[in-house]
């Protein structure tokens, strides 16, 4: 069903906004992970670690569950359709890769962070706790691409699209026929 | 409501564009890539790798504990004269 243009225009601000709001909660989450691996102090490592469990959380996985939800709402309710259009498909499945990744890494960075608030961590314990950068560099660059995907969206119907749509043109043509002929 | 039949990219050819033949080569190649490290890293790659040394029990705090000395692949500060 496609929703009506107010609807339409209230689930664009808020697909947008969550969306773009993950991006800023991975950015920021980048920038401790990064504080990790560089820093040798074990106040910022502990205060990093923890500040990771928090942003990781109750920003990025909220915020990566409401995109991916507010997304399906955004393609089912509008003339792009859900399996249409490539450029729909190739973000829903990035975008449900990255929500999958996300969360089986989000149990480990909130253990991680326990053990960094629990003030009997040594601190031979918590500098042996790896970063977590592969996950946040290669989550950030997965959600750039989502979002050069939905901002271009670059053509190309998929073949159940292609059939679909021939559908609507023969019944549309068929209704012009038989409204001409009557006429 | 019925979609529109002159909808976006209407007169398309069905086949499968450039562009995402070229992201899917890409996104393969990742996967393969990320495979091969986690293959040949063993253990390190699962969700129990970042939380600590193969299950070894940390070793007491201690008051002597300074920055970069217990870092794996951080070397201790050599002591001169």
């Amino acid at each position: 069903m496609i929703m009506r243009p107010r609807l339409r225009k209230l689930a664009l601000a808020m697909h947008l906004t969550v969306a773009v709001g993950w991006i800023g909660a991975v950015l920021a989450y980048l920038v401790l992970d990064v504080s990790v691996a560089t820093s040798e102090d074990p106040r910022v490592l502990r205060a990093a670690w923890i500040a990771m469990g928090l942003v990781v959380s109750s920003a990025v996985v909220p915020l990566a569950l409401a995109t991916l939800l507010t997304g399906l709402a955004m393609s089912l309710g509008t003339k792009w359709g859900l399996f249409w259009h490539w450029w729909v498909v190739m973000s829903l499945l990035l975008t449900v890769a990255a929500v999958l990744v996300l969360l089986v890494e989000e149990p480990v960075v909130t253990a991680n962070a326990a053990r960094a608030a629990d003030p009997t961590t040594s601190t031979r314990a918590l500098l042996a706790i790896p970063p977590t950068l592969p996950h946040s560099v290669g989550g950030l660059i997965v959600l750039l691409v989502i979002q050069v995907l939905n901002v271009y969206k670059p053509r190309g119907l998929t073949a159940y699209g292609w059939h679909r749509l021939q559908g609507q043109r023969q019944r549309f043509e068929r209704r012009r026929a038989s409204a001409g002929g009557s006429g | 409501m019925e979609r529109a039949p002159g909808g976006p990219a209407a007169n398309e050819d069905p086949g499968t564009p450039r562009w995402v033949k070229v992201l899917g080569v890409v996104v393969v190649a990742v996967l393969v890539l990320a495979l091969a490290v986690a293959l040949t890293m063993g253990d390190d790659h699962g969700p129990d790798r970042h939380t600590g040394r193969d299950g070894v029990d940390d070793p007491p705090p201690t008051a002597s504990a300074e920055p970069g000395h217990d870092r794996p692949g951080v070397a201790a500060p050599i002591a001169i004269g």
